[in-house]
């Protein structure tokens, strides 16, 4: 009995260890987090002006050839050198269905994809009118993504609110797009070595991380150590509908403009009354980290604020991941328990069965 | 001083002024700066002195020179620049040309622009191209050695054009080649002292506004293409020396037949619907999608016609690697892929497909075929309850 | 000595022409999978960035694991509840259990893009503990490995088997560790009796995230909850099905304790149905449900297929008998599937503008390939290792 006492704290001194690896390590960074907190200062977004812009695509363009053609385009994987995988998705060459035709040397824009982190769409009203979207990353204030994300390949900046993406940690599993509610980041799907692609405000290629910077009197950003930094598609754009700086600035420079339209009597941006929300972004999705403003309803524009709420999934996933998890107490308890009482039945069941042989042994002899 | 000369010829001060913006735009300076410009056209002691030499080439370049209106040769050449030595232009002959070369080169040692037009044959074949008994090499050097800038002037200068096509049998070579290999110049001589201007011909425009910044800014235009950003050209990369402002873009990235080709419109055969609509040229081996040039732009005979506007396709002439190399109906090479996307804008409330009958069918069908060959199984099995006996 | 064990080998030939078909589909699978592996998991998938996930995480993982649930709940019958006259299950249903966990952690080695990078998991400063998937990954990578050691004693118990003609070093070895492992299977057990309820429910918590793009038909805060009895529900069938088929596929006599076993089903049906309906009322999906779309009907096909038969456990004297069993258990199994597969799949509408997923031709064949590794090592594991009830031993019982 003694040494079966001494093995079964061994035992479970081992495995409570063992166990506790496992729950507690990632549970001790569970907190919880205020959702009605602010966004950071320095949060920096992009503002869309959906009437200032006329579509001419230059942004995506722009992003394209910074994001895409210069960095991706000589990264073949030693299996796609040899020749029998043609490495024809990576000149840029893509029509239809992304197959290749020399018919067609241009990119075909169906919707984001992995070679693009932007893209304009167009909305024609019903009285023929165009109106065009800027679809890109919302860079939320609690982003589905990130918090879906499970090796943290994808975070949030604490200072600035740039939702960024790191390949090398990335595994693949495509959560992050299930998890985000404006279906922004993509896969490539046709190359081996695949990644996601979302906006990361070009901080991975021509803006990198800095404060230094000035708010012009467009509210855009310039920065002081070099004044070509920013993000590709607001340098690029040549009617200034979206441009790049401070959230707090370009919050109070989209209500100006709709405060002067009012004013003027044009009234020409759309006012979602019903949801109190008149600059997108404001609200939706518990804030985002960019800024729309635009003539029509957004739900018309691929935004349905309805069904996305004010309030980020993220909240009630991590609220239940941290009611069941909190520094591993359930699972453990859980566990000692089950570990207590099976070993109970299990010595129990042993002595009966000892028992039994013992009596069939008897009568056996007998 | 040149605005009082001009006046007594008959020229306005505002054809005066014309002619050097033009020639300021070019440049793609600043309008403002066509001031500058203007002061030091107008300081005629500054004219900078010019000695043109020919070689093996077609005099195209001249020609296409001659054509210029604003400015005009004429201007060009008494008015903007001091012209030293021309063969094509100047009146004398003979020995008393070459005495004025050699006077021109030492009387302006170190000061003049030499614009050199055709290509120079090397080694034995040196023989085949002889001015006044010196070899093209020669008097190359000797005219190099003493000049503040070197200019190669169309694509035989540059890279050897047609003259250097295989089997090329006088080895003739660019000035480049000539530079590098026989005068030992370095990296640092090539970006200073030296400015290729491809073409066949090259735009006059591009030639003048080159010589007008020199005489300018007293320094050669920024050099090198501008997209995409080539980073380490090889020395001997006539690429390199190229004015940034005339050739640092595609062909193809202004072309006015540019929508065509972003939707895939285009030209299958001369005379066909399509070229008689001025659809894209591409299929018909434009090679504008690998060509630096600023043709496109400007345009010849002051701008009023090239030949991609003309429905000819471009033969890249400015690329010493396509111009006679390529097959002239092959398709180029997309240098710069994808500038702009295609011309359809994808749009909001898209109607993707739901899940088509047949789909529904097999999962119905698949469902279905479990439950029934389970079912099936079941029945094979016993029925009744073993253990109500026990 | 040999008479006296619970458990014995299986004696029949590994090489039959059932092997060998299996083995075909196994080998078709993984052509495919290495052509995935070359270029690209769009090119053997019809996944696309409006539906990311398809049959491979659907199936695979969440229906896959749920059906490899048959370990789990027996263990938990038998030691927890301390109901030992289903012991000698046990082992068959850990093999199985074995063979789906290992087969879904695969799979998703097929289906990550970035496979390369797993081991990102084992980084502290990678891990995002708010990641229910982050949970799912680490759970299922230790259950795995807590399965392979319940299966552990029965390859001891091989080594130990004096009969056979082997070295005695072997048999001591075996004998040794098979005595330890006795000694620690109570650890082992709790831990597999904790890790499946740790991430049974975060496959279901995993769509809470997903906020409106899942149907408000199965979107709730309750789907862990749901998840998790869904899990018992299948476990338990797949306990009767699996008992069934082996009985008759290796012509084995009937084991009869699986008869009171599937008597707890219905209650536990009846659990999931009352949360289910709760969770349907609170989020306002009985309008989808009463449109008669594609959606609402698989949505009712998922209700019937496990309340029926747990009406006829209930009521019906068939379900007692051999065929009442091995119906209700895979109507029991393909509806509480049906449920995963709709949570993942049919549920899910990222918008209008993404064409509706539907597996390809090579993704099912991927998926059918790794089942049938399934079938395939439980078949030849059954024949050389001590897995299923001794008949001797149990001869003299009934």
């Amino acid at each position: 009995m003694k040494t079966n006492r001494r093995d079964f704290l061994k035992a479970a001194a081992g495995t409570v260890a063992a166990a506790g690896a496992i729950t507690i390590t990632p549970s001790i960074a569970l907190a919880s987090e205020d959702e009605n907190a602010p966004f950071a200062k320095d949060t920096m977004v992009k503002f869309y002006d959906s009437t200032v812009c006329v579509g001419c695509q230059a942004c995506v363009v722009a992003c394209y050839k910074t994001n895409f053609m210069e960095r991706e385009q000589n990264l073949a994987t030693p299996l796609e050198e040899l020749n029998f995988i043609e490495r024809n998705d990576i000149i840029p060459v893509i029509a239809d269905e992304d197959k290749v035709s020399p018919d067609k040397p241009w990119i075909v824009v169906n919707g984001l994809d992995y070679r693009l982190r932007t893209i304009i769409k167009k909305h024609v009203d019903d009285e023929g009118k165009s109106h065009f979207i800027k679809q890109n990353c919302m860079h939320c204030k609690k982003p589905g993504c990130v918090s879906a994300c499970p090796v943290h390949a994808l975070e949030k900046d604490k200072d600035d609110g740039v939702v960024t993406y790191d390949p090398n940690r990335c595994i693949g599993c495509r959560y992050c797009q299930m998890a985000c509610p404006f279906n922004i980041p993509a896969f490539d799907w046709h190359r081996a070595n695949a990644k996601i692609t979302k906006c990361d405000m070009c901080r991975s290629t021509i803006n990198p991380k800095s404060n230094d910077f000035d708010i012009d009197a467009n509210g855009n950003a310039t920065y002081k150590d070099n004044p070509n930094k920013g993000t590709a598609c607001t340098k690029v754009c040549p009617t200034g509908a979206v441009l790049y700086g401070r959230r707090e600035d370009l919050l109070k420079l989209a209500h100006d403009r709709i405060k002067q339209s009012k004013e003027k009597g044009e009234n020409k941006y759309y006012e979602d009354t019903a949801r109190g929300e008149s600059v997108l972004g404001e609200k939706v999705y518990g804030g985002t980290g960019e800024l729309v403003i635009s003539a029509v309803d957004f739900r018309r524009l691929d935004f349905p604020v309805d069904k996305i709420g004010d309030r980020a999934t993220a909240y009630k996933s991590e609220n239940i991941q941290h009611t069941i998890y909190k520094y591993g107490i359930a699972p453990i308890a859980l566990f000692g328990t089950l570990a207590f009482v099976v070993n109970r039945n299990n010595k129990k069941h042993h002595e009966e069965e000892h028992k039994k042989e013992n009596q069939d042994h008897k009568n056996g002899e007998a | 001083m040149i605005e009082r000369s001009l006046l007594s010829a008959g020229i306005s001060r505002r054809d005066f002024m014309k002619t050097v913006s033009t020639a300021t735009a070019v440049m793609g300076l600043p309008i403002a700066m066509a001031e500058k410009v203007v002061a030091q056209a107008e300081n005629q002691d500054n004219r900078p002195p010019v000695i043109w030499l020919h070689f093996q080439e077609c005099t195209g370049c001249s020609e296409a020179l001659l054509r210029a209106n604003h400015p005009s040769i004429a201007e060009v050449v008494l008015d903007i620049i001091n012209l030293e030595y021309q063969e094509t232009l100047m009146a004398g002959s003979g020995d008393q040309a070459e005495e004025s070369l050699h006077n021109a080169i030492e009387k302006h040692a170190g000061k003049y622009i030499l614009v050199v037009e055709g290509s120079i044959p090397t080694a034995d074949m040196d023989v085949c191209c002889q001015i006044g008994g010196k070899t093209a090499l020669q008097s190359f050097k000797d005219a190099a050695e003493k000049a503040m800038v070197v200019v190669s002037l169309g694509a035989c200068a540059t890279t050897g054009g047609i003259v250097a096509i295989e089997p090329n049998p006088t080895k003739a070579k660019g000035l480049i080649d000539i530079l590098v290999d026989d005068m030992k110049w370095d990296k640092d001589a090539l970006d200073a002292k030296y400015i290729s201007i491809p073409g066949c011909p090259p735009n006059p425009y591009n030639v003048l506004s080159v010589i007008l910044y020199f005489a300018t800014f007293n320094k050669l235009p920024e050099k090198g293409p501008k997209i995409p950003p080539k980073k380490n050209l090889d020395i001997k990369d006539e690429m390199a020396h190229r004015p940034t402002f005339a050739y640092g873009r595609l062909i193809h990235e202004h072309c006015e037949r540019r929508p065509h080709f972003d939707a895939g419109r285009f030209v299958r055969e001369f005379g066909d619907e399509g070229h008689k609509n001025g659809w894209c040229l591409y299929h018909m081996g434009c090679k504008g999608p690998e060509t630096y040039a600023n043709c496109s732009i400007i345009h010849f005979n002051d701008g009023a016609a090239w030949p991609i506007g003309n429905g000819c396709p471009c033969i890249g002439c400015t690329e010493g690697n396509v111009l006679f190399k390529d097959s002239l109906f092959s398709l180029a090479k997309v240098a710069q892929p994808a500038v702009t996307p295609y011309a359809s804008v994808p749009e909001t409330e898209g109607k993707g497909k739901e899940s088509s009958a047949v789909q529904a069918a097999v999962v119905g069908g698949l469902i279905g075929a479990a439950i029934g060959a389970g079912a099936m199984y079941a029945g094979k099995l016993p029925k009744e309850p073993k253990d109500e006996n026990k | 000595m040999s008479s006296q064990r619970e458990y014995a080998i299986h004696r029949a030939p590994i090489l039959t022409p059932a092997f060998y078909g299996v083995l075909l589909v196994v080998l078709i699978g993984m052509g495919l999978v290495a052509y995935r592996y070359a270029v690209g998991v769009g090119a053997v998938s019809n996944l696309s960035n409006g539906y990311p996930w398809g049959i491979w995480l659907s199936y695979d993982v969440a229906t896959g694991s749920a059906i490899a649930c048959g370990g789990y709940v027996l263990a938990v019958t038998v030691y927890v509840l301390n109901n030992f006259k289903y012991h000698t299950m046990v082992r068959s249903a850990v093999l199985a259990s074995m063979f789906g966990y290992s087969l879904a952690g695969l799979s998703v080695m097929v289906d990550i893009g970035r496979y390369w990078n797993s081991y990102s998991f084992f980084v502290p400063s990678r891990m995002n503990p708010n990641s229910a998937l982050f949970e799912v990954a680490l759970c299922i990578m230790a259950y795995c490995v807590v399965l392979i050691l319940e299966y552990l004693p029965a390859v001891f118990e091989k080594f130990a088997d004096e009969d056979a003609n082997k070295s005695p070093k072997l048999v001591e070895f075996g004998k040794k560790w098979e005595k330890r492992f006795s000694k620690a299977l109570f650890v082992i057990v709790a831990i597999g009796a904790t890790l499946p309820t740790m991430h049974q429910s975060s496959l279901g918590t995993l769509y809470v995230l997903m906020g409106y793009k899942l149907d408000p038909m199965w979107q709730t805060g309750l789907l862990p909850l749901l998840f998790l009895s869904n899990a018992y529900i299948m476990g338990f069938a797949i306990a009767a099905f699996e008992t069934v088929l082996s009985t008759r596929l290796l012509k084995r006599p009937f084991e009869e304790e699986i008869v009171d076993l599937s008597k707890v089903i219905p209650f536990i049906v009846f659990f999931w149905l009352i949360v289910r309906v709760i969770a349907v009322t609170l989020n306002g999906g009985w309008s989808n449900a009463f449109a008669f779309t594609g959606r609402s009907i698989w949505f009712w096909l998922e209700i019937l297929l496990v309340l029926i038969p747990s009406l006829m456990i209930l009521f019906c004297r068939y379900a007692k008998s051999e065929s009442g069993i091995f119906l209700t258990g895979m109507l029991l199994l393909i509806g509480g599937g049906m449920y995963r597969i709709g949570v993942y799949n049919v549920g899910f509408n990222p918008g209008d503008e993404y064409h509706m997923y539907f597996p390809s031709l090579a993704e099912f064949l991927i998926t059918v390939g790794f089942v049938a590794i399934e079938i395939l090592g439980y078949m030849v594991l059954v024949k050389l290792t001590p897995v299923l009830p001794n008949l001797e031993k149990h001869g003299h019982k009934h």
